[in-house]
């Protein structure tokens, strides 16, 4: 089938018209599938969202067509009377890392709550 | 010894952060509208450090002599320079029981290569004088070692806030 509004646009820029490219990135988040399509953003960009798949943490989306895996880090030190971000599954997390296979990584580090508790 | 909790420091919370409750003054360079006005920076530390909520004064700044937040155990890159990243979209707001001081996460200005990040340091860029310059507001564990290699390094702050009061 013919598209006949490509052979426009190349019959426009033929008789010297600006043809107008619209470019965008596409964002996926490798285990739930969840994407965004956004305008081009910068190398060291990055978007987050709620991750079903990661026990419901903040995980980032990565370009698509970047081979990597995503993964939470649960916390490594005793919790006691500390405030951190908590999974669906009752455990608190302190990262959520992404692996690239070039051996690159980003980490998002979840930061405990400084708390002062008040008492009268 | 090593981080084990983050905490808002007691000298903090005397001044500025309730200076007004008593007849304290705050530094003389803590802006007139005190952290929304302020340059509030989180620098990254590693676990050579044992943070102490209850310092003196004299300790609590970035770098000030005689503290734990030398910058011989700071941990930064070029685009996580030394002194830190200053928070953005900050706010002060207040629910049922709390109120709490809050913003954006804060991701470094570019890739990044870090390794042993426990903790940051959070204080008043702005601080100039008084008995310590850079003065600490809290310190914020980050639940074990960190690191990244030539990748971005954001740092998520808790769903209520920097730091907190609760009553």
């Amino acid at each position: 089938m013919t598209d006949k509004r490509a052979y426009a646009g190349v019959a426009e820029a033929a008789a010297g018209q600006a043809v107008v490219f619209d470019a965008w990135q596409d964002w996926l988040c490798p285990n739930c599938g969840f994407g965004e399509r956004t305008r081009p953003l910068p190398p060291n960009a990055t978007r987050f969202h709620t991750c079903p798949r990661l026990h419901m943490l903040t995980a980032p989306l990565v370009r698509a067509g970047t081979d990597c895996k995503v993964f939470a880090v649960t916390r490594a030190d005793y919790l006691g009377r500390e405030q951190q971000r908590m999974g669906d599954d009752g455990r608190p997390y302190m990262a959520v890392v992404t692996e690239r296979a070039d051996g690159s990584n980003d980490a998002a580090a979840f930061a405990g709550v400084a708390t002062l508790r008040g008492e009268a | 010894m090593a981080w084990s909790a983050s905490a808002i420091f007691t000298q903090a919370v005397l001044n500025p952060l309730t200076a007004s409750a008593w007849s304290t003054t705050e530094p003389t360079s803590y802006g007139a509208n005190g952290l929304s006005a302020d340059t509030i920076l989180a620098a990254l530390f590693n676990n050579s450090i044992t943070p102490d909520k209850d310092a003196t004064l004299a300790h609590t700044g970035y770098n000030s002599s005689g503290s734990q937040w030398l910058t011989a155990n700071e941990v930064t890159d070029t685009n996580w320079p030394a002194g830190g990243i200053a928070l953005t979209s900050k706010a002060y707001a207040e629910s049922t029981g709390v109120v709490n001081f809050d913003a954006a996460d804060t991701p470094g200005s570019g890739n990044v290569t870090l390794a042993s990040v426990y903790g940051c340091l959070v204080y008043d860029g702005t601080i100039s004088g008084g008995t310590v310059t850079d003065q600490g507001l809290c310190f914020n564990y980050f639940g074990g070692s960190q690191g990244v290699t030539g990748g971005t390094f954001t740092i998520v702050w808790d769903s209520t806030g920097v730091f907190k009061f609760t009553t």
